[in-house]
């Protein structure tokens, strides 16, 4: 009889769960809190150092307390799936990422989106498996065709924007304004409250999500046409600000070493900035000095090395907007390769008085990938016949493109590219741990609170950049070139095919995570741009608006879907790789297999990272 | 075409040495007359309270107000955890629970006796809370 | 050759002005430069006096004036509103302490213009108190009466010292000075148990913990005149359970002080504290 009631008030009815949840700098203990849906949910908040709050994502409760005295909550856990809980209460530097779990089961999100993944993964194999012969032309899901484009600058007012002087020059100068406010509010918010700082707030929310959910995955380096950083060392080198200077760089004008003229140094300089990002993701002043660092390198970059040698292959950000811009709508490309062909000298790429030769140094006549295009429009100035375009394409069209090598040609796929994928899955992976995941010790080894944590904060992020991520993709790699049984085929080939699957991934994963900044934080930015400097104005009359989190409650449904879109993608393209890596379908087939498994175990992985 | 060049110069310089000034003067000529003293507040660890005295200068943990006169105080949280306030012997308007991180707060009493008086944070900020106070002299 | 000189010179140029910024900038990041004045933690002697009182005949003033009191600085709890309405800077408390190896004695003196014994509506009792933390986890800075960890804590009320020593019941069962050490709300238990010492020994693992102990092992009396209160705490010097009171084994022990004036509408939490105080036992 007993045992028969406890057992029922385990399961049939929903029980009162009585919860006392410690807060301290900047973890909850526990936290991670698991009820059943139904339940009633009673919580004691006590706090252990100083003022915290508590604050339930999808529910919209929450409490706060002082030290000394508790806070309480109660409500009942009628929605199922995981939840935040977050710290409202300013708390200190990482306070905007004091978060930790609430799971309400069964978690519906969860396994309907594992069922999701694999479902879409099913859905792949038997498309596969059904081929019998290699497509004349490639089609994304079987639809579009991925050689299609639409010039963009068809319509006369986008052509002669993008062949006016001022342009980009316009946005950048707006850019430069932007940025001389967050280079003061980082300066003078020293190491105060990152969440109420116009330089942490616009540069780590508003610009990082902007740039990874919309910027790079529909107009590529859409950033680095309005970057306001090579602004001085342009000028420097051209002698002039709109009209066309000098040609050749003014300074030493030195060319890049050959052997770093590909994306590792990028890869290696981004993963060398995430050191730090304990620090400059939350803190103004940290902010001020990478912004201004970047900066300084770039000027002086420009005074040693020719033209934009600091955007290719210096600026830390450069790297995987360039690789992910390959996956983006737009791209600027020749119209009629025989006219380029007949045209001597090739003002695209020397210049002449309506623009400068390619900053970026491609060779924008044959040019059919983005990864290296900074979209400055200068080939539309030069252009004598109008034969440059910018045209709409399919999603990951570049992905599939091929270049012939030559020694200026720095354009093509190879495991520099592979790289920059994959450690842009594990950059992600750290991220999302310690920024929204509920370890307080992944926070303070990330924040460098001992230094024997931070050692292992970069030691456990290099193992898996660098090694976990590309050995499991070169184990899988390994495994389908068996599958295949194509003995021809070299591995390296096969494993830098198949990273480019990791693009889509990457950028889906990356929205996945902005969301996850942006909604819950969203509110500061009408903070601050009534109020940039907590010097207590109110500009916009928004500076009184308190921290409102927003659709909290749908944020894992939009990860899980930006998961799902991105492995659609990881799969449309996937198969074409594996049909473009092995000589017959049937070898494409057998080799598609182990990959499909591994994209599809990644995934399930990733659902679980954002919901279970 | 000839004139891109200076138009160009003048936008950047504006955009940036125009902005930085414009920021600087509106922050001075807007909120001069507003307040009598500018108070920030900091954890005894990070400096503790810090007084802008109207004669110009800053002072640790002390300020002067002029004796009969209706005084503002200008309370800036310029740290990353949340601050108090109290002037327990004056009727301090509004009075104030929580300065939040990041936040400014105007508060204005009128200085009707002499002598010292202790100031203080209320809310527990760090361990070392206890020893964020103050004393303000009215004269 | 010329111009490589003049890229340099920019170059070092415009290093050291952003190295200059950087250092201004670490300078001023927490709006000025930081200047930290540590305060010294007062140090109470408790040296070893071949003297016993017995507290039925008073607090025995003659064994204090040989000591040499140390000054505690006070400051009032300010975490709730409302704030008392009259408010001066806190006299400071005085306090003496010896052990005679049996038992261990503390003295208290502070100024309160009035003495204040009952606990009626609206009247509040005059009282002081000692706090002990009993855990490592209470150790650094935080006098947060015991948040952080275990304290025991002895406080010597007024009220309970007339009931005590002149053998009056109390008029009313009703306190409010559970309430440790900031109340969210008061509340008013009426079903307290009521001690039978001057001297509440308590315990506290957190606020709203504050929890008489079994076993009242603390005796204490008070006298007030002329203004002054003199008020001393008598324990034997080993606990009866060492779980629960607090140790005295000699070296540096820390402990925390409080007062409450009555008059003042001191009760619960709102009264003065000090920091931590050093106990040197010898």
């Amino acid at each position: 009889m007993v045992y028969g009631l406890w057992f029922m008030a385990n399961s049939a009815f929903a029980a009162e769960r009585l919860i006392e949840v410690k807060a301290k700098k900047f973890v909850y203990t526990p936290n991670i809190i698991k009820v059943n849906k139904g339940d009633t949910v009673k919580l004691r908040l006590i706090s252990e150092d100083v003022h915290h709050g508590f604050f339930v994502d999808g529910y919209g409760v929450k409490t706060s307390a002082h030290p000394g005295q508790e806070g309480s909550l109660q409500f009942v856990a009628d929605k199922a799936g995981r939840f935040n809980f977050r710290c409202s209460v300013t708390c200190g530097a990482l306070h905007p990422y004091m978060i930790g779990y609430l799971y309400v089961s069964p978690n519906y999100l969860f396994w309907g989106g594992a069922f999701l993944v694999i479902f879409l993964g099913l859905i792949s194999l038997i498309s596969a498996l059904r081929k019998k012969q290699k497509d004349e032309r490639l089609k994304l899901f079987g639809i579009i065709p991925l050689d299609w484009r639409f010039p963009v600058t068809k319509f006369k007012p986008v052509r002669a924007l993008l062949k006016s002087r001022w342009f980009p020059l316009l946005p950048i100068i707006f850019n430069l304004f932007v940025f001389t406010i967050i280079l003061m509010a980082g300066f003078i918010g020293g190491l105060s409250a990152g969440n109420y700082n116009f330089g942490v707030m616009i540069v780590w929310i508003l610009w990082w999500v902007l740039l990874m959910t919309f910027m790079v995955p529909i107009i590529g380096r859409f950033w680095c046409m309005m970057c306001p950083f090579p602004l001085i060392g342009d000028w420097i080198q051209r002698g002039k600000l709109v009209n066309v200077g000098r040609q050749k760089s003014w300074g030493l004008g030195k060319r890049w070493v050959s052997k770093w003229r590909n994306l590792w140094p990028l890869v290696v300089l981004f993963w060398v900035s995430t050191w730090f990002s304990g620090f400059f993701t939350v803190k103004p002043f940290a902010t001020f000095v990478l912004l201004g660092a970047i900066i300084l390198i770039a000027i002086i970059t420009a005074l040693f090395f020719e033209k934009r040698t600091f955007c290719l292959f210096i600026c830390p950000v450069s790297g995987f907007q360039g690789l992910y811009s390959n996956f983006s709508l737009f791209g600027v490309r020749s119209r009629d390769p025989e006219i380029c062909k007949k045209h001597v000298p090739k003002t695209c790429v020397v210049g002449s008085e309506k623009g400068y030769g390619c900053p970026w140094m491609e060779l924008p006549y044959e040019m059919n990938r983005n990864t290296y295009c900074g979209l400055c429009f200068e080939c539309l100035k030069t252009c004598p016949y109008d034969n440059m375009d910018v045209v709409l394409r399919p999603f990951g069209q570049d992905l599939f493109a091929e270049r012939r090598r030559t020694d200026d040609v720095y354009n093509r796929r190879g495991t520099d590219e592979a790289f920059k994928a994959l450690t842009m899955i594990g950059i992600f992976l750290s991220f999302f741990l310690a920024f929204q995941g509920p370890f307080g010790h992944l926070k303070d080894m990330v924040t460098a609170k001992t230094f024997g944590g931070y050692l292992g904060y970069l030691s456990e992020s290099f193992s898996v950049d660098f090694l976990l991520l590309p050995g499991l993709t070169l184990l899988f790699a390994y495994l389908s070139k068996k599958f295949s049984g194509n003995k021809e085929v070299k591995l390296k080939q096969v494993f830098v095919n198949f990273a480019y699957c990791f693009v889509p991934v990457g950028l889906a994963v990356w929205a996945a995570f902005s969301l996850g900044i942006i909604l819950p934080n969203g509110s500061y930015l009408l903070h601050i741009i009534s109020d940039p400097f907590s010097w207590g104005w109110n500009l916009f009359g928004t500076s009184s608006i308190p921290w409102t989190p927003v659709f909290t409650g749908i944020m894992p449904y939009l990860q899980v879907l930006a998961t799902a879109i991105g492995l659609l993608f990881a799969l449309d393209f996937g198969y074409k790789f594996s049909l473009r890596t092995y000589a017959t379908v049937e070898e494409a087939k057998r080799g598609w297999v182990p990959i499909l498994v591994f994209l599809v175990g990644v995934h399930i992985f990733f659902i679980k990272l954002f919901t279970g | 075409m000839k004139k891109n060049e200076p138009v160009a110069a003048l936008l950047i310089i504006l955009a940036t040495v125009g902005t930085v000034v414009g920021i600087l003067a509106y922050e001075k000529y807007a909120r001069s007359g507003l307040y009598t003293v500018e108070l920030i507040a900091r954890s005894p660890l990070n400096g503790n309270w810090l007084a802008r005295i109207p004669g110009g200068g800053w002072q640790s943990r002390k300020f002067t107000v002029p004796y009969g006169e209706e005084t503002a105080i200008r309370i800036r949280n310029i740290e990353t955890v949340s601050h108090g306030f109290a002037l327990p012997d004056f009727k301090v308007e509004p009075p104030i629970n929580e300065i939040k991180a990041g936040e400014v707060k105007i508060v204005k009493f009128v200085a009707d006796k002499k002598g010292v008086f202790p100031f203080m944070c209320t809310v527990w900020c760090s361990n070392e809370h206890l020893q964020m106070n103050g004393e303000m002299t009215v004269e | 050759m010329n111009r490589k000189l003049t890229v340099i010179l920019i170059t070092v140029t415009l290093l050291a002005s952003f190295g200059g910024l950087v250092y201004y900038g670490f300078r001023y990041s927490r709006g000025f430069p930081v200047k930290i004045e540590q305060e010294v933690r007062p140090v109470v002697e408790v040296p070893f006096l071949e003297k016993e009182i017995d507290l039925a005949q008073g607090i025995s003033p003659e064994v204090w004036d040989s000591l040499k009191p140390e000054e505690v600085k006070l400051m009032y709890q300010v975490t709730v509103l409302p704030w008392p309405k009259m408010k001066d800077v806190i006299e400071p408390v005085s306090v003496k302490a010896f052990h005679s190896r049996e038992n261990i004695y503390f003295y208290f003196s502070w100024k309160d213009d009035t003495e204040d014994r009952m606990h009626e509506m609206n009247k509040f009792s005059d009282a002081c108190a000692l706090m002990f933390p009993m855990d490592e986890k209470a150790q650094p800075h935080t006098i947060m009466m015991g948040f952080l960890g275990k304290v025991n804590i002895w406080q010597w009320k007024a009220s309970q010292d007339r009931e005590y020593w002149q053998n009056e019941s109390p008029q009313t069962k009703a306190y409010v000075d559970f309430y440790y050490p900031f109340e969210d709300k008061e509340l008013f238990p009426v079903s307290r148990h009521v001690s039978h010492s001057p001297v509440n020994d308590l315990l506290a693992i957190r606020v709203g913990t504050v929890t008489a102990k079994d076993s009242q092992e603390v005796l204490g009396r008070g006298l007030w005149k002329d203004g002054l209160w003199q008020a001393v705490f008598k324990r034997s010097l080993k606990p009866l359970n060492p779980e629960e009171g607090a140790p005295f084994n000699a070296g540096k022990i820390l402990s925390a002080l409080a007062v409450w004036n009555g008059a003042r509408g001191d009760r619960g939490g709102r009264k003065s504290i000090s920091d931590w105080v050093e106990l040197n036992i010898q």
